[in-house]
């Protein structure tokens, strides 16, 4: 039978190399705006799109995926952690008219 | 002149104090010579005598107060003898319910600080006899790892990273073990993928992790039973064309040397977490 030589150490090292690499890159870019499709609802800017393909091309695409999820529900968890009280709370409006006894 | 004599003696013993307790003292005492003389005597020349005999009774009452003091004491109901008697009393019975208590107490000390070996319902019904294939080719059952502690992770070959992370975090346990208890482990390495995990396969992916790792496949069926025993969830994800996932349970099972089983350690415990653990669970098996 056929052995897979991807899933041994050697394919292993290089997939996660690119892996990190892609990840890099997202966290790096992080402020433009994501516009391209990566897996399982995942995007990211058009600037990491070589590594993106570096990254598809060195793993299996069942790795690709699972990774992918993998980062994505780390991203949430880490967002729920952040303290940034920017994006919660209950909106103040401005109050109509001031009450004077 | 007797008459009056004899008037006074009578007038006298009436009006004496009473014998029976009085601690009330003098005043009570010449009251009642008074009262009793007025209701006694009604004419007025008994009012004479009735004053001598009242200082007669008032001089009798004296010398009989000096008796009732020493008799008040003793008809009374406190009296000092008794006071130290409840003081003795009281104190014995706080300082004997002081000790019974402490040993109570004690006690309940003993029975919780004393230490509970092992659990007391028996052990998890975890392991059991099965047949798989090594990665040389050759046919094991459990039988073949009598006699040495192992420790038995399920897997597959194609997993992305954890199974090569857990493969790796047990073979530096094994080695630690070795280098500071110098125990051997047997570390056991079971895919449950075999439909991809050929012999070869296994051959190949065990050899990168550590030379004693022992990788097992076998048929579907052979896996799924050994997976029963062991209480293993594994399912196939269906993912694009013919790759998929496997999802399965992350755990360690640590076999003593009579393939019974003994403890098992997740994903939460790291290198050294690990070898600490495996190396109490045999030091507590040898005692």
């Amino acid at each position: 039978m056929v052995i897979m030589v991807d899933v041994l150490s050697k394919g292993r090292e290089s997939c996660y190399k690119a892996r990190d690499a892609f990840y890099a890159c997202l966290e790096k870019e992080a402020d433009k705006k994501p516009t391209e499709v990566a897996t399982v609802g995942l995007l990211y800017p058009a600037e990491c799109k070589g590594s993106r393909d570096e990254f598809v091309k060195s793993c299996r695409p069942t790795w690709v995926k699972h990774f992918d999820r993998q980062y994505c529900a780390k991203k949430r968890v880490k967002r729920l952690l952040d303290n940034d009280e920017s994006r919660r709370g209950p909106i103040s409006l401005p109050q109509p008219y001031t009450f004077k006894p | 002149m007797s008459r009056m004599k004899g008037l006074i003696r009578t007038l006298r013993i009436i009006s004496q104090p009473q014998v029976i307790p009085l601690s009330r003292g003098n005043k009570g005492s010449s009251y009642q010579c008074l009262a009793s003389a007025t209701t006694t005597s009604g004419h007025t020349n008994v009012e004479k005598p009735v004053e001598n005999a009242s200082s007669e009774g008032k001089q009798t009452g004296n010398s009989d107060q000096t008796n009732p003091p020493s008799r008040s004491i003793r008809g009374g109901p406190v009296s000092w003898l008794s006071l130290v008697l409840l003081i003795m009393t009281g104190g014995g019975l706080i300082f004997y319910y002081d000790r019974e208590k402490k040993r109570h107490i004690e006690g309940l000390k003993a029975a919780t600080s004393s230490v509970k070996q092992g659990p007391s319902v028996g052990t998890a019904a975890i392991g059991g006899p099965f047949k798989l294939v090594n990665h040389d080719g050759k046919s094991v059952t459990e039988k073949d790892f009598l006699g040495k502690w192992t420790l038995i992770y399920f897997g597959f070959t194609h997993c992305p990273d954890i199974c090569p992370d857990e493969l790796q975090k047990m073979a530096t346990a094994i080695e630690k073990i070795k280098s500071t208890a110098g125990l051997e482990i047997v570390p056991v390495f079971i895919s449950v993928d075999p439909e991809r995990d050929s012999v070869e396969q296994i051959h190949d992916y065990v050899k990168e992790f550590h030379p004693d790792l022992i990788g097992l496949t076998g048929t579907p069926s052979e896996v799924r039973q050994a997976a029963r025993a062991y209480r293993v969830y594994y399912m196939k994800t269906e993912e694009e064309g013919s790759d998929y996932l496997v999802d399965h349970s992350i755990v360690m099972y640590l076999m003593n040397p009579n393939m019974e089983f003994v403890k098992f350690y997740g994903k939460n415990y790291d290198v050294d977490s690990l070898a600490d653990g495996i190396i109490k669970e045999i030091k507590q098996y040898k005692k």
